[in-house]
């Protein structure tokens, strides 16, 4: 069992978010429409949880994935460069606050939404408070209109 | 009794304490035991729930408006939204342990407005928050979770068009016992007088479609296993309406299992 921050994550979010291509930092451009459209990487180890928010993302303007765990976001983060990540918190091996926090190292600038369907997280989140990462959570089951509302506030 | 030569002997033994560690470490297992449940299902009923309400939202895109499958689908999600109350204020807290642990209220309070954040900017209401208590108290942190969420949960529910969330706490000496004060008050429709002596009913609601009737007789039932009270005061007066509710909480109460006696109770038995 790892403990809070996971230092091979860590080190796997900074090889592939370092290197040397430029980014351009909070927004991305989709070719061919011609609109902003901002990346969201969706976690979830529930697959239909993550597909459907995705598509539901995808529906509204954005470009979002989904990956299914943390492990396997870090590669793919390094490919979508995304501006949002969007993650469960409980998942298997490595929960979504040590992936928030590898990939907020990595990229500062990555706006970061928890969500869980657990409200007894708050010692994972204290962790991460503690240590300088404060992320907004917001709770299962979340309507799509609310999580909408909150990704294009930023 | 033994009858000896010269008289009898009779020996009394007062077992009261052994009695009560019993039963008070049979009631932490029983807490932790509902508590791991309710997590359980709370973690399994939300996760479909995620799924439905999406599918839900994708299906009405895709169906005409104005149809009979459109407004099936309205409803069911409207249903589905119900669930959805029911499993935040009942299910949603989480013991993390039989024991109690030492709590700063503060910190329970920033991460209660964290999870409800949303909610409350969708509702544009402005929440101030005046934190004076410094020291912790001993408490089942889950259980005190749960508690302060069904409060802001119904203080957002009575504040339909906005309005002023105040939570504040103090360390306060309540009827000679010492502890901490935290009080919620909001701005929102407030409370009948006559319904009042109802409120902390089970299954006593006034929110028609969305009400369980269970939020605030949780709230008093954890807050008094904790040694605490919960006094409720409400206006409905149109140039001044809300409510405030008053929790107290002891810095320590000797109704909760307590880390030194437990382990000596497991030692007795």
């Amino acid at each position: 069992m790892y403990g809070w921050m996971v230092p091979e994550l860590i080190e796997a979010a900074d090889r592939r978010f370092n290197k040397g291509v430029p980014v351009v930092e909070g927004r991305s451009a989709t070719p061919g429409d011609g609109q902003i459209r901002r990346k969201v990487l969706v976690v979830d180890d529930e697959r239909l949880v993550a597909d459907t928010i995705t598509e539901i993302l995808n529906e509204n303007g954005f470009e979002a994935m989904a990956v299914y765990s943390a492990e396997a976001a870090i590669p793919l983060a390094g490919e979508l460069e995304p501006d949002v990540l969007l993650t469960d918190v409980l998942m298997p091996n490595v929960n979504g606050v040590q992936l928030a926090v590898a990939l907020t190292r990595a990229r500062p600038l990555l706006q970061v939404i928890l969500f869980s369907g657990q409200t007894g997280i708050s010692d994972i989140i204290q962790n991460a408070r503690e240590a300088g990462y404060t992320f907004d959570l917001l709770p299962k089951p979340i309507h799509p209109q609310e999580l909408l509302r909150k990704l294009q506030e930023q | 009794m033994y009858p000896g030569p010269e008289g009898l002997s009779v020996f009394f033994r007062d077992i009261t304490d052994r009695k009560k560690a019993e039963e008070a470490l049979l009631k932490a297992e029983k807490l932790a035991i509902t508590g791991k449940l309710a997590a359980t299902i709370a973690h399994e009923i939300n996760n479909p729930l995620e799924s439905v309400i999406n599918l839900l939202y994708l299906a009405r895109r895709s169906a005409a408006d104005g149809t009979r499958t459109q407004y099936y689908l309205q409803t069911a999600e409207q249903e589905i939204n119900r669930v959805a109350h029911i499993a935040r204020q009942t299910l949603g807290f989480y013991r993390d342990s039989t024991l109690p642990v030492r709590v700063h209220i503060s910190d329970l309070l920033d991460d209660v407005v964290l999870v409800y954040r949303s909610r409350l900017e969708s509702r544009r209401i402005e929440v101030r928050q005046e934190f004076a208590a410094k020291q912790p108290v001993v408490a089942l942190k889950g259980e005190l979770h749960q508690v302060f969420c069904n409060l802001l949960a119904n203080a957002i529910d009575a504040m339909e068009s906005g309005g002023i969330l105040r939570v504040c706490t103090e360390e306060t000496n309540g009827g000679g016992t010492s502890g901490v004060r935290v009080v919620v008050a909001d701005t929102g429709s407030g409370i009948l007088a006559q319904i009042m002596p109802k409120v902390f009913e089970p299954f006593f609601t006034t929110k028609r479609a969305i009400g369980t009737g269970l939020g605030l007789w949780v709230v008093r039932q954890i807050v008094e296993n904790h040694g605490g009270t919960v006094e409720i005061q409400s206006n409905t007066a149109p140039e001044n309406h809300g409510t405030t509710v008053s929790v107290f909480l002891p810095f320590t109460s000797a109704k909760l299992p307590q880390p030194q006696s437990l382990a000596t109770m497991a030692r007795v038995m």
